[in-house]
């Protein structure tokens, strides 16, 4: 299927951009020649599982996968284009940094827990969250977690993360160690995330200080019992 | 190793869950709506079938008290807005459907309204395929809250196990129908329609 699929591509489709394009992993946006209509299509090695679990399920806070396959050691996967912005470049860097104010971080951080919620009822850990992977649809301003090539399906008592995989500085301390990642590595790095949405800058350089402050702070504990223990959990103090 | 697409006819794949051809998913996807459905318990569906009977129970006492009391209720009512619901009662069916019988000939769809006043409403939605699958997709009978011209259903089971919500417009001589499904069952091999609009047939438009 994956030849096939390739070949229908190529003659239906046709290239946009590239948007990410490492040795392991291509991410491109197509267009339907005809339906004017986008595409994303992630090709990368490795296994696929965790996109055939999302492709049977569906959620307002993530793009939609449309189809997954396999040959040999790759893996091609067909996604839902979202036309907007990465929180990333929302928040502009630098000089450009353009910092939120609490109650909208708590609104967007309330979204992000409604999908993290749903994702973990299906044991998968996305393990990646940070600006880059959120965008902010346009035209429904609806947040939407992108980006599952880190998560694997979550099994309890595997013996311990092997590769690392996420990106630093959002990652939970227990992501670089020994111990398995859980449910709570997601946890922390969403209090990383609002603290950088607040001040730009890693809780560690600069803690923010507000309301926000104590939630932060617990979703960084580098101990994942002392953290809150579900996304329910923490959109339910952000309220 | 292939086969068609349902939507636009198509040779793809035999395991292909999306048409590359014209875009549609071809596999049904489940939402948080299911994952909700799970914790539905005996206990809470025992809640609502005692309220849909005690509900049942109004509605025959409603109607009861019009009968016997119409000027009376007519006194009662919003003249300015009031709409004359009963003339809603009966099937009506998509455009296509001349005879009661031609649902199940070229197949089609048809919305039942038993009974109906200015706050609820029982009513049924059904689509037929044509022959000779004559598959049918069916609400039975369900309940709706009546907002002026619109009624809001949410409908639990079409048959094929699959769920969701809905609109009916009451348009003086039509109705304007809308579904959405919040839960598809994988297996569903047949659905309600999206969206139509129905007629009462002359046969029942006469009296």
């Amino acid at each position: 299927m994956y030849e096939w699929l390739e070949q229908v591509l190529k003659e239906q489709y046709q290239f946009v951009k590239c948007l990410r394009n490492t040795d392991k992993n291509e991410i491109v946006v197509l267009e339907h020649k005809t339906l004017k209509k986008r595409i994303i299509k992630r090709s990368f090695s490795g296994n696929s599982e965790v996109y055939k679990k999302l492709l049977t399920l569906k959620h307002k806070n993530m793009p939609e996968i449309l189809e997954v396959t396999e040959f040999e050691d790759k893996s091609l996967v067909l996604e839902e284009y979202i036309d907007g912005k990465t929180l990333h470049e929302l928040l502009g860097n630098g000089d450009n940094f353009n910092d939120l104010k609490e109650n909208q971080v708590s609104e967007m951080v309330c979204e992000l827990c409604d999908i993290l919620s749903f994702v973990h009822s299906f044991n998968i850990i996305h393990r990646d969250i940070k600006p880059e992977n959120i965008i902010i649809e346009k035209d429904t301003q609806t947040l939407k977690l992108i980006d599952f090539d880190s998560s694997r399906d979550y099994k309890k008592y595997y013996p311990r993360d092997t590769i690392y995989l996420g990106t630093p500085g959002y990652a939970a301390p227990e992501q670089y160690g020994d111990t398995s990642t859980d449910f709570r590595a997601d946890i922390y790095s969403a209090g990383v995330m609002m603290n950088v949405m607040l001040t730009g800058k890693f809780p560690q350089v600069q803690l923010h200080h507000g309301k926000l402050q104590n939630i932060i702070e617990k979703c960084i504990q580098v101990s994942p019992d002392k953290r809150f223990q579900t996304a329910e959990e923490l959109k339910r103090s952000l309220k | 190793m292939m086969k068609k697409c349902k939507y636009c006819g198509k040779e793809i794949h035999e395991n292909a869950s999306f048409c590359p051809y014209c875009m549609n998913k071809l596999i049904d996807t489940e939402s948080i709506f299911k994952k909700k459905r799970n914790y539905l318990n005996f206990k809470k569906i025992l809640v609502i079938c005692i309220t849909l009977i005690i509900v049942v129970f109004l509605c025959i006492l409603i109607v009861c008290v019009k009968k016997n009391n119409p000027e009376n209720v007519k006194s009662t009512e919003n003249t300015d807005t009031a709409i004359d619901y009963s003339a809603y009662i009966g099937t009506w069916y998509s455009k296509e459907i001349t005879e009661p019988d031609d649902i199940y000939k070229d197949g089609g769809s048809a919305v039942q309204i038993f009974s109906i006043d200015d706050r609820i409403a029982e009513i049924s939605l059904s689509t037929v395929q044509s022959s000779p699958m004559n598959r049918v997709a069916t609400t039975d009978k369900i309940y709706g809250e009546v907002n002026g011209n619109v009624i809001q259903f949410h409908f639990q089971n079409d048959g094929w196990m699959s769920s969701g919500d809905g609109t009916i417009t009451l348009l003086n001589d039509t109705i304007y129908a809308e579904v959405v499904y919040t839960y598809k069952d994988p297996s569903a091999l047949w659905s309600l329609d999206h969206a139509n609009i129905f007629y009462l047939l002359d046969s029942e438009t006469s009296d």
